[in-house]
């Protein structure tokens, strides 16, 4: 206990290993596959080691399969580590989770912890039965979330009838009916649109600086990890490739956003890897945007800029004097875009 | 005896929670209201059926292995019940590989409750009412004519009805630990047809009318027959010793115990699904 005064989570070497049976192809080796299973090992996570300061915000990202979720739910004591230790406010998630429960949330995107066939206020009633809530906590508890997240906008809606939406903003109150000083959050932001993303950043920002709740965010979304995490881990094929704070992240990898200038005719002097200037030059400096492709078939060419440096009109004011522009799109970087370059930086 | 005390505290909190998280999942089953009570009515008439079914023969041969028609429908009656109280409790084993296969059962590893706790208190199978109510009118129409004869005396009488009990929590180790298994080999389906479903139909009728194979199964691998056919058939006089009443409750205990370590064992085996 004395060591974890300030360490909300301290996971040491952490190791995770699926066994899954081989499958053969066709009728004989299905069968085969029953008498004689073969196996096979995946090791999803692979000595993953890290310390999270109590009311720290930490934004957890890698592409899918990269062991985030798996790392998560060994954390919340779902999962039992084949190897390396945990500690979370100084318990063991696998020796003692039912006494950690009482002190951690967790919400997963793609699974509601709500009682589907009920009126969302049903829920919030069993889980303050369920953590012995008092009355009056939890009038308090209707009361903030309802300012903070509407929940009472729908109360009384059956749960499996909200948006998705309303729903993880439902599961997100959930989470947090008992207090809890850890919360452990799988993808909240999966499928929102823009409205209801702001919202629930808004809110997590709130929780975390307010309350001082510590928060580990796995997320897709680079734009969560920018607005709300100071802290970023980055894990690809069950290692983290990265942790460190989000600016240094930028320095070494950048965040780069593409923009896709489409043109009447495609310009002559423009090639990939071209650096383009602000005054319209082609150079080869540092100092301007690159050119990451060029397709030839549509006349599209894209570039890779990252937003915290250059605004994107700027950009494109700088491309008009290659020809006449027919359209033009952004696209938000991608995470697997970030690994690239990491691993390219190393 | 503070200790005692805040034991028994917390037997008490975790029973009225009990008692909110099944009104909660019968208030869900209620929001398809003809579903609930079709299924209802379907407990009610399918359940006597088999019995109907043995009935018929014994109309025509008196008597199957030294049982007569009163005895067997006691034996019957009892199985019935134990099964129709198992059911109303136990329902989610039934169904557990689903929350293997589905990873749901990540949402009852974040409670902070013993997970068998969680899973049970998803499902209360109101529906099954129906089968006690048949056990005990069964048991009334065949106990009469036995006691008429002086098969069975009052106090036996009150003994059987103790043993579908037995019977029940004979049910639930073999599902707990069959459910169990879904931690290793995820679909148990075709285990229940084997461990819980063929076995629960072969101690509806004496075991007399079995190989002595498979009669030693029913006792001693998946010892259902320990639920009704041994304490019965010492209480109609049919054999068997005082054992016969004690051996029931122990083996049940001990079969419960059992399945709870291989559960718990399971638990840390579990794998979760990826999202």
């Amino acid at each position: 206990m004395e060591e974890s005064g300030n360490i909300a989570i301290h996971a040491q070497d952490l190791r995770k290993v699926y066994r899954i049976a081989t499958r053969r192809p066709g009728l004989l080796g299905g069968f085969g596959g029953l008498l004689w299973p073969k196996y096979h090992d995946i090791e999803a996570v692979q000595g993953i080691s890290f310390e999270i300061p109590t009311g720290q915000f930490v934004g957890y990202v890698g592409p899918n399969g990269a062991g985030k979720s798996t790392t998560v739910k060994m954390l919340a004591g779902i999962l039992h580590p084949t190897s390396g230790t945990i500690s979370v406010n100084g318990l063991s998630p696998q020796a003692q989770r039912q006494k950690l429960a009482w002190q951690i949330g967790v919400v997963f995107g793609q699974r509601s912890q709500l009682w589907w066939d009920l009126p969302a206020v049903d829920s919030f009633e069993i889980l303050a039965a369920m953590y012995e809530v008092p009355r009056s906590d939890y009038l308090d508890f209707m009361k903030r979330f309802s300012d903070l997240l509407g929940i009472d906008e729908f109360l009384q809606i059956p749960v499996r009838r909200l948006s998705l939406g309303q729903r993880m903003r439902a599961d997100l109150a959930a989470a947090m009916i008992h207090r809890p000083r850890v919360l452990f959050l799988d993808e909240p932001t999966i499928g929102l649109d823009v409205v209801a993303k702001s919202r629930i950043r808004e809110f997590l920002l709130e929780t975390n600086q307010s309350q001082g709740v510590t928060i580990l965010l796995t997320t897709h979304d680079l734009r969560d990890i920018e607005e709300l995490c100071k802290r970023v881990m980055v894990i690809n094929h069950g290692r983290l490739v990265y942790d460190g704070s989000l600016s240094s992240l930028r320095d070494s990898a950048g965040l780069p956003t593409v923009l896709s200038v489409k043109y009447e005719s495609l310009p002559l002097n423009l090639q990939a890897g071209s650096v383009i200037h602000a005054n319209g030059a082609i150079g080869n400096l540092d100092l301007g945007w690159p050119v990451e492709s060029i397709d030839q078939s549509t006349g599209t060419v894209r570039v890779a800029f990252d937003r915290s440096q250059s605004p994107a009109p700027s950009i494109i004011w700088a491309m008009r004097s290659f020809g006449e522009i027919k359209d033009v799109s952004l696209t938000e970087p991608l995470i697997e875009e970030i690994i690239k370059r990491l691993l390219k930086s190393e | 005896m503070s200790g005692a005390t805040g034991a028994i505290l917390r037997i008490r909190a975790a029973l009225r929670l009990y008692a909110r998280l099944v009104s909660c999942s019968i208030r869900a089953k209620m929001q398809y209201r003809f579903d609930f009570l079709a299924s209802t009515a379907i407990q009610a008439t399918m359940g006597l059926y088999d019995f109907l079914l043995v009935a018929v023969i014994l109309w025509k041969f008196k008597s199957v292995a030294g049982w007569n028609i009163y005895e067997i429908g006691v034996l019957y009656a009892v199985a019935r019940a134990g099964y129709g109280m198992y059911r109303m409790v136990c329902n989610e084993l039934e169904r557990f590989d689903q929350y293997i296969v589905n990873g749901e059962f990540d949402s009852i590893l974040i409670r902070p409750y013993p997970t068998l706790f969680v899973l049970l208190s998803r499902d209360f199978d109101f529906t099954r009412v129906t089968w006690l109510v048949q056990g005990a009118a069964l048991l009334a129409l065949c106990t009469a004519p036995l006691i008429r004869s002086g098969t069975l005396t009052w106090p036996s009488l009150l003994h059987i009805v103790l043993t579908s009990v037995w019977s029940a929590l004979l049910y639930a180790a073999v599902a707990l630990a069959t459910a169990a298994a879904a931690f290793w080999i995820v679909r148990i389906e075709e285990l229940q047809v084997f461990t819980l479903n063929a076995t629960s139909s072969a101690t509806l009728y004496p075991l007399d009318i079995y190989p002595a194979w498979m009669r030693a199964a029913l006792l001693y691998v998946i010892p259902l027959g320990m639920g009704n056919y041994v304490p019965v058939k010492y209480l109609l006089g049919k054999g068997g010793s005082a054992a016969s009443l004690v051996l029931p409750p122990f083996v049940a205990v001990c079969s419960l115990l059992v399945a709870y370590r291989l559960w718990l064992w399971g638990e840390t085996r579990y794998h979760s699904t990826g999202s």
